[in-house]
């Protein structure tokens, strides 16, 4: 039973709490933040039900979450938060994006990765001349998205909820180390290896997946795909849409959610576009386009994105959709929209006789 | 304008050439002298588009879309709410409206129709406390962001803008936080310097030039001019903090009738104190001056002088040392009117010009009491600006009013050809008395716009003509 405290804000503890409050095995006891972030952290606790201060909440958990620094933020209360835990030998389960950026080596640093039972090096070391691309027979859902912060993790983590409610026995491989937390595998390091020729990822990544649908003999497969497809203009590529490519030539894939920016008012004809190119490019097959609830703008003469994390509260007030959508509409904040797409694409699993 | 049809576009001439702006595109084309008169005929009315040769040619390439604008509705009105809530930029605390100086121009001084004088107003540490705590509360989004102190002369309320930067450094360990200050130099000496330069405080000094020029308008209460004083701590800064003054220092020149220009550029030509990179050149506000504020010939001959410099540099004629501070905004703005019409995006049915920033988030700027205003700028007696307040929070209805100007003259807007460049925020209305803009002042304002859009136009085309284009970094 984990009891965290997580650290630091992060737009997507709002859902984690929520995803939480029904899991016997993991229970969020608060939240801390830096010290500017207190009226928001508050606020967060408050919904918890946490009144304990900063201090009282690292005694009372056994475990610390520290997730990755989204917004850039000075490092050094990480160094604190960390050491306070560590004098009360809690147990520290750390994303590997800040464990690298803090450069701590740490052995009772617990880096959120998990791998399948198989030796991976041993998939990196191999001579890709000497590799085959091996035939995959478990269907395969792939969650991709536009870029970075598009709910991705969400849409991965219920769909695997959804399916093994459903019964089924799901391999998830997930595009967030968070999925760990509920069982997922991470996408190998090789994937983002510079060094690694295309030819060399997709070869490696069929490997991959192969050794777990040996080992673990899924029913179906869930994959995370890094990043995303869309290549912005402001300087941002997503690395020209390489993972989406790379995972698409890989696996054969059965089923795809596309994950949208927020939209307010999308439109069937853009929307068919979009479904057409992923098929025609990744080989993704769309079923469903996830409306998220995070927005994003460029600035001009900046090569940054900025990510606003709408409300609930707004995205239902502002979402105006067309009456027809060219496949499922998911709307990140509609629970029942999200259970219906995950069926229909469950369905279409369970009637072609080649997969399921 | 257009004819029957609402096709919307501006046609033009050069010395050279013919062209003609189209609205929905965004685009300038260069036409033949017969295209040109066509246009210009159903530009003016005297002939129906419907039967244009030149126009349907033109449509065949996806230009002269008829009208498409059916609302003025700002972009953002519906995301400022959570910006608000989330994304503030920059804090701005007027700590006092007094000030130790009384310039002949100041917006302060008295100059100014409905604007606030100088008084004893002070902001109180729990207003500042408040103040600060609203910004992080509302800022959860953002990881750099800036508190700047305003007057007045900030460096008045010294002891006030040390507590307050404590209680910042107490209460924020995760943003990187950026100081920053307008002052007048006066006070800028001793404890005060010791404290901006530790706490990397960016600041900028007002100064305009040379002792005759500088004192000439910027005086004490008593009469003296400030300009020795001023000068006395930049020096002692300059020697004391070096790699401050070089980073973090810049230099406010309000270019005034009162001055002689040539003067002015001269001092800082010659002066080895000032590094010409930190100066910016500003003018007087002339919205609203009880009196009408005339420049003689000799700024004129000066200026157009160092603009015509400006633009032997953009097309390669002159090495980029012999631009002036005075008028290199003008290479930025040549800059964003080419990539903008190189871009192409076409319009929607919802638009609104441009010009009003998302009041309050971009800045923030606090008066002594407490009270919310879009900005330093603004003119904080009228109700119209206030944007709520530390006891109320955000006035959302007000701001998105502010950003919304366009409104007032959403039927001229929908229709007019310098929509997509018109550059426009509710400050440069004049009120004449009333309490908040109206359309028939706002029109006027328009029509100075377009005049300089037309401008604009023509200056990038002339460019274009003698080789002026972008490198690839820029584009």
């Amino acid at each position: 039973m984990i009891d965290a405290v997580i650290f630091p804000y992060h737009p997507d503890i709002e859902y984690l709490i929520e995803l939480t409050s029904t899991d016997e095995n993991f229970s969020i006891t608060g939240v801390c933040s830096f010290n500017e972030d207190k009226a928001v952290v508050d606020e967060v606790n408050r919904r918890i039900g946490c009144e304990l201060d900063y201090d009282s909440m690292m005694v009372a958990c056994n475990t610390l979450i520290i997730l990755e620094n989204y917004r850039h933020c000075i490092v050094n209360k990480y160094f604190d938060v960390i050491s306070k835990a560590r004098d009360l030998n809690k147990k520290i389960i750390i994303m590997p994006q800040i464990l690298e950026e803090l450069e701590l080596h740490d052995a009772n640093l617990m880096p959120l990765k998990n791998y399948p039972d198989f030796n991976i090096p041993q998939i990196e070391k191999m001579n890709h001349m000497q590799m085959k691309k091996l035939e995959i027979e478990t269907p395969v859902v792939v969650v991709f998205g536009m870029g970075k912060n598009c709910n991705k993790l969400e849409n991965q983590l219920r769909l695997y909820q959804a399916m093994n409610e459903a019964g089924y026995k799901v391999a998830w491989v997930s595009s967030n180390a968070l999925g760990v937390l509920w069982g997922s595998y991470v996408i190998p390091d090789f994937l983002f290896d510079q060094r690694i020729s295309f030819e060399e990822k997709i070869l490696k990544f069929n490997n991959f997946i192969y050794k777990i649908e040996m080992g673990a003999k899924p029913d179906v497969f869930i994959i995370g795909v890094p990043e995303g497809v869309s290549v912005f203009s402001c300087g941002e590529y997503n690395h020209f849409a390489e993972y989406s490519l790379v995972i698409g030539s890989a696996v054969p894939v059965d089923s795809a959610i596309l994950c949208s920016y927020f939209i307010s008012q999308p439109k069937y004809k853009g929307l068919q576009d979009l479904t057409q190119f992923c098929m025609a490019k990744f080989g993704f097959p769309v079923d469903a386009i996830s409306i998220g609830r995070t927005l994003f703008e460029t600035k001009e003469g900046s090569r940054n994105i900025s990510y606003s994390f709408l409300s609930e509260e707004y995205v239902r007030k502002n979402y105006q959709a067309e009456n027809s959508f060219p496949v499922s509409e998911i709307n990140i904040w509609d629970k029942q929209k999200m259970q219906n797409a995950f069926c229909k694409i469950i369905e279409k699993l369970q009637y072609n006789a080649d997969t399921i | 304008m257009s004819g029957k049809n609402e096709i919307i576009f501006r046609t033009f001439k050069t010395y050279q050439n013919y062209y003609v702006y189209d609205r929905h595109t965004g685009a300038v084309i260069a036409l033949t002298e017969a295209e040109f008169n066509e246009l210009r005929m159903i530009e003016e009315g005297k002939a129906p588009s419907e039967q244009s040769a030149i126009i349907k040619k033109y449509q065949m390439q996806g230009l002269f879309v008829p009208n498409v604008v059916k609302h003025i509705h700002h972009p953002n009105t519906e995301i400022i709410e959570h910006n608000a809530d989330k994304k503030l930029v920059q804090l701005i605390l007027q700590v006092t409206q007094q000030c130790n100086l009384r310039c002949e121009y100041c917006a302060y001084s008295g100059i100014y129709a409905g604007n606030r004088v100088h008084s004893t107003n002070r902001m109180n540490l729990e207003v500042a406390i408040k103040a600060i705590d609203f910004f992080f509360a509302h800022s959860i989004e953002n990881s750099e962001v800036t508190i700047g102190f305003y007057g007045g002369e900030p460096l008045l309320e010294f002891e006030l803008i040390k507590k307050a930067v404590s209680y910042v450094k107490e209460n924020c360990n995760g943003k990187k936080i950026r100081f920053a200050m307008t002052t007048n130099g006066t006070l800028l000496q001793g404890e005060r310097a010791e404290f901006l330069a530790k706490n990397g405080f960016i600041i900028g000094i007002s100064l305009d030039g040379s002792k005759e020029e500088h004192d000439s308008c910027r005086k004490f209460a008593d009469g003296r001019g400030s300009f020795d004083v001023v000068m006395g701590n930049v020096k002692k800064l300059s020697e004391d903090y070096p790699d401050y003054v070089e980073n973090c220092v810049s230099f406010f020149t309000t270019v005034n009738p009162y001055m002689n220009l040539h003067c002015v550029l001269e001092f800082f030509k010659a002066n080895d104190v000032i590094n010409d990179k930190s100066i910016f050149y500003n003018t007087m506000v002339p919205q609203n001056l009880k009196e009408e504020v005339s420049y003689t010939e000799a700024y004129f001959q000066v200026r157009k002088f160092e603009y015509i410099k400006t633009l032997f540099y953009m097309i390669g004629k002159l090495d980029e040392k012999y631009v002036s501070r005075l008028t290199s905004n003008s290479v930025d703005k040549a800059i964003r009117l080419k990539k903008a019409l190189h871009n192409r995006n076409e319009l929607n049915e919802m638009m609104h010009h441009g010009g009003p920033c998302m009041p309050g988030i971009l800045r923030l700027f606090v008066r002594y009491d407490g009270k919310f205003f879009p900005c330093e700028r603004v003119n904080e007696n009228l109700d119209y600006y206030n944007i709520g307040s530390v006891q109320d929070g955000f006035n959302l209805e007000r701001m998105r009013a502010l950003l919304n100007v366009g409104k007032l003259t959403e039927e001229e807007c929908k229709k007019c050809w310098n929509l997509r460049h018109c550059l426009m925020c509710s400050n440069e209305i004049e009120l004449n008395g009333k309490e908040q803009p109206t359309r028939k002042d706002k029109l006027l304002v328009c029509k100075e716009k377009k005049v300089q859009t037309e401008f604009d136009l023509y200056e990038q085309s002339v460019l274009n003509e003698f080789g002026y284009s972008l490198s690839a970094e820029v584009m």
